[in-house]
Formats: C-alpha cells, structure tokens, sequence
C-alpha cells in the first residue's frame, strides 16, 4: 500500500472514488493539483465533465498502470499489453470518444496515446464521407474542387 | 501548435484546454470549457458512430497515426483538412510519429524491379512502378527514395505520394586534364536529410580510373534539394568502396567501408552538413578475425558488419549513442544458415516487440534472429524476387518541391492553389474529360520537373 494515502475523485454525477494517490497521479491535471493544493489530498477533487461510469473506467486503466510502474515484476509489459489490448477492443465509440476527451482533459498520456491509435486503426480504411460523418465535418469544396483534389492522388481510393 | 489550431478553425471545435496546465486556474477555466464541451457531445450520445467536436489537438493525434495513403485520401474531407494535411508542420508531426513508433514501415527492394513489403505483415512483395524503368535503388530517407533512372541518371522519388526530381546534370571534372576518352568512371550516390538545414541532400563520389586500371583520383559533388544545385567537394580524398556504396546515412552522416591507410578497413563516414569526411572509431576487437567488414542502418543507429574467417560466421554490432565508441555494442553473432558461407548479411530493423532483428541474407533471404534465443527463421514471402537489395522505407508525406519541409507558411498556399484550380476549371468547363485530364497531367509534370 502506498504510503502517501488515498484520494477521493467525484465524478460529474455526484460518484465518489477513493483511489490511490500513484493511481490518480498518472493524470497530470489531477498531480499538478495535488502538487500546486495540499487541500485537494485531504478533501473531494471534483472531476467535471466526467460521468461515473467513464470516471471508473479511467481508474481501471490507471489502477493496472499505476501498478504495473511500481512491480514490473507482477505486471510484465506483455500483460500490460495485453490488458491495453483488452481495454480498448471492448469500447463502444460512444465510451472511446467520452474517454478520448477526459483522457486529454485530465492529461492521462498513456491513455490518450492508446485510444488516439484505436481510432486511427478504426477509420484508416474509411471513405472521405465516412469520415465527416464521424468527425461531424462539413464538405466546404465544390464538387469540381474535390474532383480536382481526388485526382491528385486517385490511387489513394 | 497554436498557429495550426488557428488556421483550422473553421472546423468549429471548441477551443481545446492547453496540454501543458499547471495552475489550479487554468484547471477551472479548462472544466468550463470542458463542461461546453460535454453538454454539445450529450447531443452525440444519442447518435451512435458519431464523435464530433474533438478537440483539435486530439484529431491532429489521431491523424498522425494514419498510413500516408489514408491521408491522402483524406485531403477532401474539406478545405481545412486538405490544408492541414499538406502542411510541412503536420508533414513532420506525421513522420515523427511514424519514426517513434516504428509505423508506416516497408521493406523496398532493388536489384530485379523494385518491389515493397509491407514491414507489419511481411507477407508479399508488391511490385511498384517508379515514374522511370529501373531497378536500381541507392538508399531511402523519410519517405524518400534515390533511385538510378535512365543512363544512371540519379532521381529522387516518393512511393507514398508518386512524386519524383529529376536530379539536375553535373559535369565532371577529370583530372589532369584528361577527358571522357582518358578514364574508366564508376559513379556511386548517398541520400541523406540534414536535420540543422531542413535540407535533403545527395551525395556523388565519381572514381577515375586509368588504362590500367589504376585508380588516378576521386570526384566528391553534393546535392542541395533545397537550392537544387550540385556543389563540389574540395579534395576528396578516396577511391570508391569496393562492395557497397555510400548509400548508409544515420543522422546526415553517410557510412561505407574503406582501407585508407595500411591495410585494416576503416568505417570512413562522410558529413552532409560540415561535407567533411572522417573516420568512426570501430568497436574493440581483433582484425585479424576478420575477413571482411560492412556497414549497415538500423534504427538511426550505425551496425558495423564482421565476416570471420571463411566467411562461416558472421557479428553485428550496433552503436547505440552516435560517435560515441564506448556505445558500441555486440548484437548478435549468427552462424551460416545451411552451412554455405555468407556473402552479405545486413540487419534491417527490429520487430515491433524489439526481441527480433530482421536480417537480409545473401541479399536472397529475410531472416528474423530472435535475440533471447539466438535463433533464426526464414520469412516466407510471397513474390520475393531471388535476389535483392533490401531498404527500409517510412511511409511519408514529405514534398519534392522547393527542398525540404520548409514550403512557407502553412495552409495559405494550398487555399490559394485550391482557388487557383477552381478557376481553371471553370475555365475548361465544356470541354471533355478526357482534355481536362491531359491538362493536368501535364500540369503534374511541369510541378514535379
């Protein structure tokens, strides 16, 4: 057990999460808190904008992280990836996308990485029109520009 | 960062929070924006499939990690992605992503016709076709190719967007006076990126050899992609490598092997940036052991090749710090597969795990050597020609225009260019299909040459 005590995490919805300070620290929003605020190891830090089934999943992620950094030994690289591998494959695009955006807010790295290549490995294969569909894009060429700009590279379709 | 954020916010995503917050401050501005964010993606959860409104540092991510022909094909999605896309800051955010995790990697062989493999699945070779008929390729650099054409007429070329440059002519200067009628001429090249220039740069060793064969003297030239000149270098001291050329580049340096002195072979390295030549300190062992040496790359890092005697066993080291030759450490020591002796062997790169080196046999086998176990197997792969070069390659979107990366202020070119052909086309309009595409076909060679 880590010496440095535990700190609660309440999610959006009023959930609260006693977790470890070397598991909440893997964000760096979170550490810099900690760092900056000697209060926010002692009270609640209010996580906004994070719902409690996200936040539990974040914590999941961190909580094999957190540990696998201190005991390389119990949890081998392989197993994190393995794990990593696991983590990812059992999303939905609505908790991948909910996730991708509190892993950048609360700066959790690792995380962020993970799921920025889930989603490349996802859409690498789609059409252009899939691809505004999913980002919510609006097609702004004309369709003789993007006539124009398809011929540049047609093999690339 | 910022500067590409501004330029492409017309995608309307909100401002996205700073990834280097330290304050408590700035923690609650960026809930606040969060929170705006959170209440337009509530709207999303509804519609399945869909992830609007990311933040744009996290879609530039996301990009990062694409194949370039992904990208490509992404360029009309619209105006501020095909911006984006082209611009030299994303051209290099994707190529060191790519480099730092060991993505959008190919094998590219020459010898018989130039092929690709791709380096995750290593199961077919692909031919590919060069804007020119040949099968002779120097060496790759960031998604870029040098690659002999016509009449050894040196061109560079990218595989990922099928541009190519045509290198400019360079006369040659014979020694003593003589002319063409005096000498033999054996010309090799090395391609290499000059970090400090943003400058892609060839270099040119030409040997003059007499009647006899003996070697007279050494003409060194480099090529500025940038400047798209040829510049000589001042008394070149060396007569060519005799196996291979000066094709192994780590960090603007080229590498061959060369017995400049007495007879002990000596890592000879020539630098791009300073265009002065000097020798690399080899790592500690007997010579005498040694038939032969070569050079190879391999993960940015100079390998030092040793055949031992009767050629029935071969060591790699690598250098892991560059000049540095205390970094120099044994690899790997394999023995010759069936028995035969090697004639070549050069390690291509690590698996994706780095518990294996990829080996080229012969310049006829790929063979993984897994390091724990000190064994090897061969890679079947489909289509592979019997003999080969084999070269790494990085799936890139670096341009061939105006040198390296530094094509101006990102985004505003290419609106004005998009604008440009609109026109055009308006212009064409009536006229058929057919026309238009010879119009711009034309267009394409008068960009590229």
């Amino acid at each position: 057990m880590a010496s440095k005590g535990n700190l609660t995490l309440k999610s959006c919805n009023g959930k609260e999460f006693i977790v470890e300070e070397k598991v909440a620290v893997m964000s760096t929003t979170i550490k810099n808190m900690v760092d900056v605020d000697d209060s926010f190891a002692q009270g609640v830090i209010p996580i906004i904008g994070v719902d409690g089934k996200i936040l539990a999943k974040l914590i999941e992620y961190c909580k094999e992280h957190a540990e696998a950094d201190e005991d390389e030994e119990v949890k081998s690289e392989e197993y994190l990836k393995k794990f990593d591998e696991k983590f990812v494959d059992e999303l939905n695009l609505n908790d991948l996308y909910d996730l991708l955006k509190a892993s950048n807010y609360l700066e959790i790295t690792k995380l962020l990485n993970l799921l920025c290549q889930k989603v490349a490995s996802m859409i690498k294969g789609k059409k252009p029109e899939e691809i505004r569909r999913i980002f919510n894009i609006k097609n702004d060429f004309t369709p003789e520009e993007e006539e124009e700009i398809n011929r540049q590279n047609p093999w690339a379709f | 960062m910022e500067r590409l954020r501004n330029d492409t916010c017309s995608l309307r995503i909100p401002p996205s929070p700073a990834t280097s917050t330290t304050s408590f401050q700035a923690f609650v501005a960026i809930s606040e924006s969060f929170t705006q964010m959170e209440m337009a993606s509530s709207i999303a959860t509804t519609v399945p499939s869909k992830m609007p409104n990311l933040p744009w540092e996290i879609i530039v991510d996301i990009l990062s990690r694409l194949p370039a022909t992904s990208l490509l094909r992404f360029r009309c999605v619209s105006k501020p992605w095909c911006s984006f896309i082209d611009s030299p800051d994303f051209i290099k955010i994707h190529l060191s992503q790519s480099q730092k995790t060991s993505s959008n990697l190919s094998l590219i062989l020459g010898f018989l016709g130039i092929y690709s493999i791709d380096f995750d699945s290593l199961d077919c070779a692909r031919v590919l076709r060069p804007p020119f008929s040949t099968s002779d390729v120097s060496n790759s650099c960031n998604g870029l190719v040098l690659l002999m054409g016509p009449n050894q007429t040196p061109f560079l070329w990218s595989p990922s967007t099928r541009k190519y440059k045509t290198l400019p002519d360079s006369p040659l200067k014979y020694p003593d006076d003589g002319d063409a009628s005096s000498f033999s001429l054996y010309k090799r090249y090395g391609f290499g990126y000059v970090d400090q220039e943003d400058d892609y740069k060839v270099f040119r060793v030409v040997e003059f050899r007499g009647p006899d064969s003996i070697w007279v003297g050494s003409e060194a030239k480099i090529y500025s992609l940038k400047s798209n000149s040829w510049k000589m270098v001042e008394d070149y001291p060396y007569p060519l490598p005799r196996i291979k050329g000066w094709g192994v580049h780590v960090n603007g340096v080229l590498h061959t092997v060369l017995c400049i002195s007495n007879s002990e072979k000596e890592i000879v390295a020539f630098d791009l940036r300073s265009e002065e030549n000097y020798t690399v300190r080899k790592p500690d062992f007997s010579p005498v052991e040694y038939v032969d040496l070569s050079v190879s790359a391999m993960a940015g890092c100079l390998c030092l090749v040793g055949f031992r005697k009767y050629r029935r066993r071969t060591d790699i080291w690598i250098m892991k710090e560059y000049g540095v030759k205390k970094s120099w450490s044994k690899l790997l020591s394999i023995a010759a597969l069936d028995g035969e002796p090697y004639s070549i062997v050069s390690p291509l790169a690590y698996s994706k795990t780095g518990d294996e080196v990829l080996l080229n046999c012969d310049d006829e086998k790929l063979v993984w050597y897994d390091l724990r176990r000190k064994t090897t197997r061969e890679v079947n792969v489909r289509g592979l020609p019997f003999r080969f070069y084999a070269e790494v390659f990085i799936g890139s979107l670096v341009p061939l225009e105006n040198g390296g990366l530094n094509r101006g202020v990102s985004g505003g070119v290419d609106e004005i260019e998009i604008r440009r052909r609109a026109g055009r086309q308006e212009k064409r309009k009536g006229k058929d299909t057919r026309r238009k595409r010879d119009d711009f076909l034309s267009e394409g060679f008068k960009l590229v040459l």
